[in-house]
């Protein structure tokens, strides 16, 4: 299969409701469990090791009108927390079994409980994740959360995990991770051959099948993104920062690239890309888990990073890209993202990087103030 | 009709609050040049820093008062010149344009209430109660404050956890346990002395005090009239709750406080001469505005019971292993308010001893204080208090009791419209008492 002929298959499969992918799934699974999970991160290996497929929650996108949701949340609330209700009251998660939701900030904290009164026939779980990442009993605990959450699908849906079949799944995700890592590192590389919108629907693409299913087609394409015909061009080398829980529209991500950039680094789908490397260590899955999402995870703005600056990890992240400029593309009412912002625009300037703040909407449907920003963004900095 | 003006207080125990509560009101005086001064944000349990003798500042607590002296806009508007988002908690932006004032002009600025902030030598924040926190002091020492911070995390149980399990018991004290010694081992570094256990035991003592004191007081409450209304028990019961839990002068003050509105029940007297609507208040109220309260006394409404700030049953603890029975205090209280309904309640285990009352609880308040209706203040730049209001409101609907949700905000005035909320409320009390006289034509 071509490379354009993988990606266009993603690209089908991103745009199908997560109801129709679960079910699509459960027809050639008799009797299988589909679990979905809220950004950021959720340990996708404990609901694989079960048997169950799992799934990215990531709100309605463009495609979904707000009928029920908005009157359940007040008006300062992001778009995907209340995308996501409306995906369950327009019956577009159907099929899907159950539903991880964590404490990334005070909307998200909530949704849990909010899914759960609105459709109690699902399992829905709230995963209490440490924010404080210095402390030594962090890993024990986030081990034992891990352990919770497997006890609750084992009661709720009837199946177990198995330290074993945990290790496998372990074992399967350092596996698909290492794929996503290889992408970056192309991209990095090689834009002109990968622009970020293909990237996102293969990553995304990703988080909706199998990862056994997903590893070869992404071998594939990792073997054919080398062949494709691309010349470089003269365009602005920039890193996104702050999408890593609503995802910007895609025609969003098109714009930036029309206007002239090459994104060389970004924080989507951050959740399936959370640990850094293989998950380390031997013995206990779980406890090597819980320390993995502690001590390998990728800098974000959902955690406390101690006294290390916040914006220590996005420079080192533009210097590893060979980025020229930093996008901050928070979603509007992102409190994490409005939060980091400040600091990490601090330390660029501190390093000399510039930067430029577009905020998004799941739902913005016009671009051109946004194309014309950027473009005179990219202007500024390649005929400076 | 009204406008933005502080409150006129009822009792007179809340009138002599600055007097009564010395240790806090005067602790600007008392400090010593250069001692050691902890920022604390609300959720730092204070029995743990009265045990260590240390002396603190509570900018949360500062947000309110620049809000009632009318200077946290400027402050707020400052913190967004340098890039914090209007979204953000007010209190955060009002110590971020007070720090960045502070540190322009070498001294604290002349606008700043009550002499402004000690300076700072730590920073203690919590993980508690609400989730951005958390980047608050790490915003304060990254930018502005370079100074040795701590954050207690404890994590809470999902709403519908068994609480009884053991498993699950022991799952969340041992972490709650962990950063409980985690902050002494901070606080014995930084301070380079090791924690007084007999103070800690006996602050612990003083809280349980303090917290059977409220309890009693929240149900005195309940009388017709009201004896208590919630722009006292703002005005006057949330610096000793908040911030001097442990401490004796707190537990006197609110003996003091519990005696006379004891004594406001024997004798009948309530808030207001002509009690015709009584209601719930939710949500953080309006610093800036505590007048809005006297403003809906003048209309004939009471406020008997607010689910801010709210504390609950005492439990019975050990006090034998001090830092223990803080753990053990707080889970056991994180189980009362879970089995009274915690769905809207993710952050219930507290340290520090408040955060909100079970769903099911408001709807037995509804009979217990008699209440006509609930006004709800969704607060825009905090989400984790306004979160669960619509949910209450749905549930105060089926007790048959209507809720009207207006939108401002805690400690910036800017977003306070007065007309358009002022009509809310007329309006709102106007259908009530609609009802009440339908219901009495049906009858």
């Amino acid at each position: 299969m071509t490379a354009e002929a993988i990606i266009e298959r993603c690209r089908d499969l991103v745009t199908q409701p997560l109801g129709a992918v679960a079910e699509q799934w459960k027809t050639r699974h008799p009797g299988g469990k589909v679990v979905a999970v809220y950004p950021v991160w959720a340990p996708a290996e404990v609901i694989h090791a079960a048997g169950m497929l799992p799934l990215s929650l990531l709100g309605g996108g463009t495609s979904v009108e707000l009928t029920h949701a908005d009157a359940r949340f007040q008006s300062f609330v992001c778009s995907i927390a209340k995308s996501t209700l409306e995906l369950g009251f327009q019956g577009l998660v159907k099929g899907v079994d159950g539903f991880v939701y964590s404490n990334i900030c005070d909307v998200a904290r909530n949704l849990s409980s909010i899914y759960q009164r609105n459709f109690q026939d699902v399992f829905v779980e709230y995963l209490h994740l440490p924010q404080n990442s210095t402390s030594p009993s962090v890993a024990v605990y986030c081990a034992s959360e891990l352990r919770r959450l497997a006890a609750g699908f084992e009661q709720a849906l009837g199946l177990g995990v198995t330290p074993m079949a945990l290790s496998k799944s372990i074992d399967v995700y350092n596996a698909l991770r290492a794929r996503l890592r290889a992408f970056y590192a192309f991209r990095i590389a090689e834009p002109q051959k990968l622009s970020t919108v293909d990237l996102y629907v293969v990553l995304r693409a990703a988080t909706l099948v199998p990862p056994e299913e997903a590893i070869p087609s992404l071998d594939t394409l990792l073997a054919e993104l080398p062949q494709r015909s691309a010349r470089p061009r003269d365009r602005l080398r920039v890193v996104i920062e702050g999408a890593f829980c609503e995802q910007p529209p895609i025609g969003l991500l098109e714009v930036l690239e029309e206007a002239g950039c090459y994104v060389v680094e970004d924080d989507l789908l951050l959740g399936w890309r959370w640990i850094t490397g293989d998950v380390a260590g031997e013995g206990d899955p779980y406890d090597r888990l819980g320390a993995a999402y502690v001590n390998q995870a990728v800098p974000s703005s959902t955690r406390h990073e101690g006294r290390e600056h916040r914006s220590v990890g996005l420079i080192e992240k533009v210097r590893r890209a060979n980025a020229q400029a930093v996008i901050f593309m928070p979603a509007k009412f992102c409190e994490p993202a409005l939060f980091d912002y400040v600091l990490m625009r601090q330390g660029l300037e501190r390093a000399g990087i510039p930067h430029m703040l577009v905020e998004f909407e799941e739902k913005m449907w016009t671009f051109e103030r946004t194309r014309n920003e950027i473009e005179t963004f990219v202007e500024s900095m390649m005929f400076d | 009709m009204t406008e933005l003006r502080r409150a006129t207080k009822s009792l007179d125990t809340v009138r002599r609050a600055r007097e009564m509560l010395g240790s806090y009101y005067k602790r600007a005086e008392r400090r010593r040049e250069g001692a050691p001064l902890a920022w604390c944000m609300a959720g730092v349990p204070s029995e743990v820093l009265q045990a260590f003798d240390l002396s603190c500042e509570w900018p949360e607590n500062f947000g309110t008062v620049c809000a009632a002296r009318g200077v946290a806009a400027e402050l707020c508007e400052r913190a967004e010149g340098e890039g914090y988002s209007q979204d953000l908690c007010s209190y955060v932006r009002n110590s971020i344009g007070y720090v960045s004032r502070l540190l322009e002009l070498g001294q604290v600025p002349p606008e700043a209430p009550r002499g402004g902030l000690g300076t700072a030598t730590m920073l203690l924040g919590s993980g508690a109660l609400c989730d951005p926190r958390i980047k608050w002091f790490q915003s304060l020492s990254s930018q502005y404050l370079p100074l040795p911070v701590f954050h207690i995390d404890p994590m809470s149980p999902p709403h519908d956890s068994h609480v009884d399990d053991p498993r699950i018991e022991a799952h969340y004290k041992e972490i709650l346990s962990e950063t409980l010694h985690e902050q002494v081992a901070f606080l014995e570094r930084t301070l380079g002395r090791p924690m007084d256990t007999e103070r800690l035991r006996a602050a612990l003592g003083n809280a349980q005090e303090t917290i059977a004191l409220l309890w009693e007081i929240q149900s005195l409450r309940r009388a017709v009239p009201c004896p208590m209304g919630s722009e006292d028990f703002f005005t006057g019961g949330v610096v000793p709750l908040l911030f001097m839990l442990g401490e004796r002068d707190a537990v006197e003050y609110f003996r003091c406080l519990r005696d006379e509105v004891r004594d406001r029940v024997a004798r009948g007297v309530g808030v207001i001469p002509d009690e015709r609507f009584r209601l719930l208040w939710m949500g953080i109220p309006p610093w800036y505005n505590l007048g809005f309260f006297n403003s809906l006394g003048e209309l004939g409404a009471v406020f008997p019971a607010e689910t801010s700030y709210y504390v609950g049953a005492p439990v019975e603890i050990d006090l034998s292993d001090p830092l223990e029975a803080l753990v053990d205090r707080t889970w056991k209280r994180a189980v009362w308010i879970t089995r009274w309904g915690a769905e809207v309640i993710p952050e219930n285990l507290s340290p520090s001893g408040f955060s909100q009352p079970g769903t099911r609880l408001i709807r037995q308040w509804v009979h217990d204080y008699r209440l006509d209706g609930a006004v709800m203040h969704r607060t825009r730049s905090c989400r984790a208090v306004s979160w669960g209001q619509i949910h209450i409101k749905n549930q105060l609907e089926e007790e048959g009791i209507p809720s009207l949700i207006f939108e401002s905000d805690m400690a910036d005035p800017r977003s306070w419209a007065d007309t358009i909320i002022m009509g809310q409320i007329q309006g709102f009390l106007e259908a009530i008492a609609a009802g009440r006289r339908e219901r009495a034509r049906a009858s």
